[in-house]
């Protein structure tokens, strides 16, 4: 277990006291690799009680961050999202945060060219761009780990950015470090819960401490970064089946991964038919990509 | 006579099941042949061979975050016919109802967030639409009904959460039913997100109250009924309509003239062992572009080509319960990308919400369609016009589960260690497919067929161009660094969520004396 405290010397007293008072303004860059776009779609929908930034679009804006470019909801012209890119390998551009979704993709035989990005495999971009961040943010345990599409037989020679399923070193090696000094902060989960991954940019950019745990997860996240034994969220048990320790890293076990569990017993009463039920207003907020981490 | 050189224009457009990648070829501004490029593979297939069946309700709706529901009903109801399993219809009505809301939320995301920002475009800077444009649909998340409709689209997950617990890649359908208890509180969540939607889809998108929409059965009621009411003029429905006609997009990407739906929503009281007769509430068929007319659907004249796909040939179509997905990447013969060719009865077809709803009768999008064919500007308006009816039936459907609120949403029943099956749902932006083989306990073979890979895909054996290939022909793109008119055919068939085009490099002049 790692603290990486050094940032909290370096922030000055006043940008603690306002943490959005940085001296330059913050930019990111958002990237998809192997990826099914699950965790581009969480992040549309998380709302958090009583707080305004829990989606996107409200964090760039309570944050004022400057969106370099996000492959689904960007519109800028074509030509300008390669010189933005371009621009971020030549130092031209300072790149803040660089959140990276999908598995690292090598194949096949290692070329990486599964998956590729003007004809070139995507993995070695990636990895350009990470040693331009101050702070490089794997979103998802596919980015973390490697995730389903490094199951085997890992057909397509994925991996994480950080990380091969459990053991260190992806992409970029064990002693890899941002910018900033920080190795890749992984918040997993399947997809990675919404208000996770909003904190854990807004506790980066805030430069405050960031304690992680052996597979570089932030502590002070929660719900996803469960360990699949002390911190379980119970939403499997809840919608009737048992959690297997979620898709974190050590995904996939060798037993099924899906097991039904009899549902509670039905505690609620039973609806009066005549009686107009649907008054009530229920919580919507809770739930939207809870922990399957 | 004018001599101009033709020339290959290569784009990379991202998705969300991997990246494509469009090269087209030009003479002057006309594109005259196009490729389109897969060009990432994950093997999913591949990774689910020799795993415990029920593995598949956990791994393949991480195929997709943006469909996930689709892919798990569709994963559900293959090894429920390959089980031969017993089933309950509160599962069925469930599963209905989460699929719907998923097609709900897909169609606002899509629409607001991936389309409409096309229309602030630079290209469309001198529009008189343009400053309207920018105040409705500014990207990223500027314009007024772009916002709202990250909020409300997001509000109407909390259906599928209610049920799954989470959303995208909840695994709560299982053979049998769903696993999730059906409660007051779950059929109360559900009202009030339907009636908060509604409300919202009523203001907002349409300018007009639901029983008003639905009385447009023609093109001719649909206009007068644009111009009778400022409200409706300037709808979000109002302004697409518009903008889109104003530069033409009901003019172009036509692509072949055959449509297929395969079927979704299976009738709860309908469907059940042995599944030989597939009863939907939105029905199957196959609409024949030649003859014009709807012809029963059967999923065994599906089949695949792989002749110009990164896969080992197996030479011809095959069906996809016989299908293999043996990689083969070699960059430098004439093979152009990891996606297949799947035809139906031999012939390329497209899909999509446009081919659910004429398929079905829809009135509205019946008479479009007869009179412009299946153009770039209707498929989107299908998008638009879907919800209504969706919201409608899910409404249907939350009574129906409160009358039927006693009775189980499971049935137990044992896994088979030998079977066949598949899978047929419409996920939102088409009919999706499931195809399982079980052999001792395990999965033996796996193929699935997305609607973009009907939509997408690479010429087949016989050398005939996919759907979108075909539909960009004949296109005339006023600035080749800036092909929008091309953006617009791609997205008008939600090429999953995300098709952010961005202009690689004008590739490899080819010069041809014309």
């Amino acid at each position: 277990m790692f603290k990486y405290s050094h940032q909290l010397e370096r922030a000055s007293s006043e940008q603690l006291k306002n943490l959005s008072g940085r001296d330059k303004e913050a930019t990111l860059l958002w990237i998809e690799c192997g990826s099914c776009n699950g965790e581009s779609m969480a992040i549309l929908g998380a709302e958090g009680p009583g707080k305004t930034g829990d989606n996107l679009s409200d964090f760039l804006e309570d944050e004022q961050i400057r969106l370099l470019w996000h492959p689904s909801f960007s519109e800028i012209a074509p030509k300008q999202a390669n010189a933005i890119i371009d621009r971020i390998l030549a130092g031209e551009e300072p790149l803040t945060i660089l959140c990276v979704e999908g598995s690292i993709i090598n194949g096949p035989h290692g070329t990486g060219m599964y998956d590729t990005f003007n004809g070139r495999p995507k993995r070695d971009l990636i990895r350009a761009l990470s040693d331009q961040a101050e702070y490089v943010i794997a979103m998802g345990t596919c980015a973390a780990f490697g995730g389903i599409p490094a199951a085997p037989p890992n057909p397509s020679e994925s991996c994480g950015l950080q990380f091969t399923n459990e053991r260190t070193g992806g992409l970029l090696g064990p002693e890899w470090r941002s910018n900033a000094g920080l190795p890749v902060i992984n918040v997993s989960g399947c997809p990675a819960d919404a208000r996770t991954m909003i904190e854990a940019m807004r506790l980066t950019l805030a430069g405050l401490p960031l304690e992680l745990d052996k597979f570089n997860r932030p502590m002070t996240v929660v719900p996803c970064l469960s360990d699949g034994v002390n911190r379980r969220c119970g939403t499997a048990e809840k919608v009737g089946y048992s959690c297997v320790g979620c898709i974190g890293a050590k995904f996939p076990l060798n037993k099924p991964l899906f097991r039904q569990v009899e549902s509670r017993t039905r505690a609620l009463p039973t609806i009066p038919m005549s009686e107009p039920i649907f008054l009530n207003r229920s919580e919507l907020s809770s739930g939207v990509g809870a922990c399957h981490a | 006579m004018h001599v101009m050189p033709k020339r290959i224009i290569k784009m990379d457009m991202n998705r969300v099941e991997g990246d494509l990648e469009i090269k087209f070829e030009v003479d002057g501004h006309t594109v005259t042949d196009a490729w389109c490029v897969g060009t990432m593979y994950r093997g999913y297939e591949q990774i689910l061979i020799g795993r415990d069946p029920k593995d598949a309700l956990v791994i393949t709706p991480r195929i997709c975050g943006i469909c996930s529901t689709s892919q798990l009903y569709a994963a559900t109801s293959a090894l429920e016919v390959a089980f031969q399993s017993p089933l309950a219809p509160n599962g069925t009505r469930i599963r209905n109802l989460c699929l719907m809301a998923e097609a709900v939320m897909s169609d606002a995301r899509h629409t607001f967030l991936l389309f409409a920002p096309d229309f602030c475009n630079q290209a469309y800077r001198d529009q008189p639409f343009y400053e309207e444009a920018l105040e409705l649909f500014e990207p990223p998340f500027q314009g007024r009904v772009a916002r709202e409709a990250v909020q409300h689209s997001k509000q109407i997950l909390g259906i599928v959460i209610a049920f799954g617990g989470q959303w995208p890649h909840a695994t709560y359908m299982m053979p049998g039913g769903v696993c999730c208890p059906l409660t007051a509180e779950s059929l109360a969540v559900c009202m009030t997100a339907i009636d908060t939607y509604t409300h919202w889809y009523e203001e907002t998108v349409l300018g007009c109250r639901f029983e008003k929409w639905l009385e447009l059965g023609t093109m001719a009621d649909f206009f007068a009924w644009l111009d009778e009411d400022e409200a409706h003029r300037r709808s979000a429905v109002g302004a697409f309509t518009r903008f889109g006609r104003s530069v033409g997009l009901h003019q172009t990407g036509l692509g072949t003239p055959h449509l297929l739906t395969t079927g979704c929503y299976y009738d709860p009281e309908r469907w059940h062992r042995p599944f030989t007769s597939r009863e939907c509430l939105q029905p199957a068929g196959f609409y024949n572009g030649e003859t014009r007319q709807t012809e029963e659907f059967d999923q065994r004249q599906i089949d695949e080509h792989v002749r110009y796909s990164w896969y080992v040939d197996y030479g011809g179509g095959r069906h996809p319960r016989d299908g293999e997905t043996r990689p083969d990447y070699k960059p430098d013969d004439d093979r152009y990308t990891f996606a297949k060719a799947p035809r139906y009865q031999d012939r390329v077809v497209q899909l999509g919400p446009l081919s659910d709803l004429v398929i079905a009768g829809d009135p509205l999008l019946t008479s479009f369609f007869q009179a412009e064919g299946a153009n770039t500007w209707l498929r989107q308006f299908a998008r638009l016009h879907r919800p209504v009816s969706l919201l409608l039936q899910m409404r249907q459907t939350v009574m129906q589960l409160q009358q039927h609120f006693d009775e189980p949403t499971f049935i137990k029943s044992a896994p088979e260690a030998e079977g066949e099956g598949y899978g047929l749902i419409n996920a939102s932006r088409g009919s999706l497919g499931h195809w399982v083989t079980i052999k001792n306990g395990r999965i033996a073979n796996y193929q699935v067929i997305t609607p973009t890979s009907w939509n997408g895909s690479p010429r087949d054996s016989l050398g005939r161009r996919g759907h979108w290939e075909e539909s960009f022909i004949g296109l005339e793109i006023k600035d080749l660094d800036n092909p929008i008119e091309l953006c617009h055919v791609v997205r008008s068939h939600d090429a999953c969520l995300v098709c952010t085009v961005h202009l690689v490099k004008s590739g490899k002049k080819k010069t041809f004396l014309v």
